[in-house]
């Protein structure tokens, strides 16, 4: 018997201005059969889960959130309730760079005597909720945690104590949120994913947040919006890449800008001369 | 020419890189750092710039400005480090042979510096809090500070 899948659809994309699972991939598949598609190499139990039932076009049977607005963790509760004492693998529909090799890697590293089994997210080495498998155990956990309130996914998942593996393809669970940032992942998708170091300087607002003026960096990213994206999520700063502009190597460039090994790059916080 | 100094101010020298005999409009503006913003009662500041790209964004306004109006010479200097109330933070000087060319292009040289060069001030109020100011993005985030 094969693993209850639950691929969640039921996010806003706000920031991304249009559903993200409606994207159409450089490959011109849409994002949401994508990700049925790898799902469907691994199970034949695949559901979606969104807000308001609907399939999304994909005729999957669905899994409607018991209560709109409780986010991934309200998914998995919803989950729960429909098959009792069954393992789930949760799968985020927005993960542009998710590939099979990744699926694999999960499915052959799973240990079903833990409560789950995730991945490392590869920037701050926290396990990543939304590419995981819960075992029956851990999804007796969720309706706890709906009832505390407690609904952010890492920390349900961390709380878990779950086994956690390292990714084999690093970028594959890299989020897009933005459509700088979806620029980012198919550049990575089209381009595939190479390390390089660039040099990063900081000034004001963003200099007292990281706590240093300058830093050389190894990143992933092919753009600028990718780059930011890292440092943001590294080290916490506290401003949006829409409230910044970009230098790259003394010049003001776009955020699409590529990113060079040996590459200066300077995200500037509102200036205030004058 | 377009410089930052990390040092006061010399306005008079400032000046002296515009004088030019042909010139009968001569227009100096001075910014200087005011004691409130926004109703809070301002104690000090300090300025930050990322200095290459100040000059170099700072010199593109100034060349723009020349080629826009009809002047003979501009000169912008721009403060950074720690500033007390009145101290000079910048200063743009602009020569021409009619007075209404330097008028624009002064103000024109000001609104883009403030606009688009990489300088960053941070406002030091007396009852102890500071922020970085035109940090439109801190607005309504439950910052505990004010724009």
């Amino acid at each position: 018997m094969s693993l209850h899948v639950l691929l969640l659809a039921g996010g806003l994309s706000e920031r991304m201005g249009r559903d993200k699972v409606d994207i159409v991939r450089p490959d011109g598949t849409r994002q949401i059969d994508h990700v049925v598609a790898l799902a469907r190499k691994f199970s034949d139990r695949v559901f979606l889960s969104t807000r308001d039932g609907g399939d999304r076009g994909t005729g999957l049977p669905v899994v409607a959130d018991l209560h709109p607005g409780d986010g991934p963790v309200g998914a998995l509760a919803s989950a729960a309730a429909t098959a009792p004492g069954e393992p789930w693998l949760v799968l985020g529909c927005d993960l542009f760079l998710l590939d099979e090799a990744t699926l694999l890697h999960l499915l052959d590293h799973r240990d079903p005597s833990r409560p789950a089994t995730a991945f490392h997210n590869r920037l701050d080495g926290k396990p990543e909720p939304l590419c995981a498998i819960y075992e029956a155990t851990a999804m007796s956990a969720v309706s706890d945690a709906v009832r505390a309130g407690k609904f952010c996914a890492r920390h349900f998942l961390e709380d878990l104590g779950p086994l956690v593996l390292d990714l084999p393809h690093p970028a594959a669970l890299d989020n897009a949120n933005t459509p700088d940032e979806l620029e980012e992942a198919f550049a990575k998708l089209r381009h595939g994913v190479a390390p390089k170091q660039v040099q990063i300087l900081y000034f004001a607002a963003l200099r007292e947040a990281r706590g240093e003026s300058a830093e050389t960096v190894e990143t992933l990213a092919r753009t600028a919006a990718g780059l930011y994206e890292e440092l943001r999520f590294r080290h916490r700063l506290p401003l949006r890449a829409d409230a910044l502009r970009v230098a790259r190597n003394g010049e003001f460039a776009g955020w699409n800008a590529p990113v060079e090994a040996g590459d200066e790059f300077v995200f500037i916080p509102p200036v205030a001369g004058g | 020419m377009f410089k930052i100094s990390t040092t006061p101010i010399d306005t008079s020298a400032v000046v002296a890189r515009v004088e030019d005999p042909t010139c009968g409009g001569l227009v100096l503006f001075e910014g200087r750092v005011r004691n409130h913003h926004r109703g809070r009662d301002v104690l000090r500041l300090d300025y930050e710039a990322f200095p290459s790209m100040a000059e170099s964004e700072g010199n593109k306004i100034v060349t723009a400005a020349l080629e826009k109006f009809d002047v003979r010479a501009i000169a912008c200097v721009h403060r950074t480090g720690s500033l007390a109330i009145g101290d000079i933070a910048v200063v743009v000087a602009v020569s021409a042979a009619h007075r209404e060319a330097a008028f624009d292009a002064c103000r024109y040289v000001i609104d883009e510096l403030k606009a688009t060069v990489p300088i960053w001030k941070k406002e030091f109020y007396t009852d102890g809090t500071d922020e970085w100011t035109g940090c439109d993005a801190c607005a309504g985030r439950g910052h505990h500070h004010v724009h």
